[in-house]
């Protein structure tokens, strides 16, 4: 959505943000921006095209970027975007088929505190296929990107306030899908 | 699992996903460059964005399950506002229908080309003729706005899903209501996917938005064109 003060704005974005910058940005956000479409998809297929067409979409709207502001949430919520349309796109049945897999992985894995099983990530992951699209965004965004509030808040067009009861009732939903596979 | 997991361990869990997605690969140096070169060569692509939908067949044929309405919760101008998780779409609003030039789509919506122009929105960037009658206007970022005469003998129907509400709007046109949630949308031509979407009547017209945009935006928008 466009203000009156605005296209000063966007002058000053495109003088500061050239080809190479773009380049930059878009490759190091780039493994991310295939999570969050795969996510929203709900499979693997076709993220790659939904990536490059919100590469595109970035790029030809890049005078809408406000450079002193974090490219990330601004180039996530083109992805996020052109998931969505994509998958409306494919209609509301397409099959939601997230997967394990994108890296060779011990049987057992490790945080600090916290010894992860393989079992137990295919057992979350298949709650969160379980999830509707907007709890998995939210969750992905969270989690898989490890993404602040307010990063959020600026992906998802909504207030700090507004992320916080959307991460909590997506977290209920996902524990009720844990619970009735037993986990 | 005997035990339910606990919140930090869960949490933990969660955090160690992101990393063994099965996710497409990528070569982001190249496509960066791509994107660049593609979003020039697409800005005219894009543009006729209506045009391209048009032509295009569904290459799959899908079988569509339809059962009967559980509740109707609304009947307002001939919209029937039903609810109903069974029935599956297939294909968008924007596919089916026939190119027009742009200027003549939003002479036909009957509303001031200067309130499209001094809107959120901005001006349109494609328009079409959906074979339900009407006019189709489509936005770059993928908002459509379709105008029509309102009422009439065509029966349209918005099948929602349980958790999918529906709100009354004051203050855009003459009466409105906001539909939140993906649904399906039926009418008697196809059956067809539908996002968040701001329905308003204005005089004799019914205007039907559908955008990624948030709902305060939406409401912005239908009270720029709306009046």
């Amino acid at each position: 959505m466009t203000g009156p003060t605005e296209p000063v704005r966007y002058e000053a974005a495109i003088r500061r943000l050239d080809h190479a910058d773009f380049d930059a940005l878009v490759r190091h956000e780039a493994p991310g921006a295939l999570r969050l479409a795969t996510v929203v998809l709900g499979t693997a297929e076709g993220a790659d095209d939904v990536v490059q067409v919100a590469m595109e979409r970035a790029w030809s709207s890049i005078g809408r970027y406000d450079a002193a502001r974090p490219f990330r949430p601004w180039f996530f919520r083109i992805v996020a975007n052109t998931a969505r349309n994509d998958r409306r796109q494919r209609g509301r049945m397409a099959a939601l088929a997230l997967r394990a897999g994108g890296r060779r992985e011990p049987a057992a894995d490790s945080t600090e505190e916290h010894v992860i099983t393989a079992a137990e990530r295919r057992l979350v992951l298949a709650a969160i296929n379980r999830l509707d699209v907007e709890d998995r965004l939210v969750i992905a965004l969270r989690y898989f990107e490890q993404l602040g509030e307010s990063e959020m808040a600026d992906v998802l067009a909504c207030p700090p306030g507004t992320v916080k009861s959307r991460l909590t009732r997506a977290r209920i939903h996902l524990r009720r899908h844990l619970e009735d596979a037993g986990g | 699992m005997a035990e339910p997991m606990t919140d930090d361990h869960l949490d933990a869990v969660l955090a160690s996903l992101g990393d063994h997605l099965d996710v497409p690969p990528l070569a982001p140096a190249d496509r960066a460059a791509d994107a660049r070169a593609g979003a020039r060569r697409s800005v005219r692509r894009r543009r006729v964005l209506l045009a391209a939908a048009a032509l295009v067949v569904a290459a799959v044929a899908a079988v569509l399950a339809i059962s009967p309405a559980r509740e109707a919760v609304a009947r307002w101008f001939g919209l029937h506002i039903e609810h109903d998780d069974a029935t599956t779409a297939t294909g968008s609003f924007a596919q089916d229908v026939t190119p027009l030039a742009v200027d003549a789509g939003v002479m036909a919506t009957g509303i001031e080309p200067a309130r499209f122009t001094a809107g959120p929105l901005g001006d349109p960037d494609a328009a079409g003729a959906p074979p339900e009658g009407g006019v189709l206007l489509a936005w770059d970022d993928g908002t459509t706005l379709w105008v029509r005469p309102a009422g009439g003998d065509l029966a349209i129907v918005k099948r929602l899903g349980r958790e999918d509400r529906t709100e009354d709007i004051a203050g855009v046109g003459d009466f409105a209501v906001l539909i939140e949630g993906e649904h399906v949308l039926q009418t008697p031509s196809r059956i067809v996917a539908a996002g968040r979407v701001l329905w308003w009547i204005t005089g004799d017209r019914e205007h039907r938005l559908e955008s990624d945009a948030t709902a305060a935006e939406m409401i912005a928008i239908g009270r720029a064109l709306g009046g």
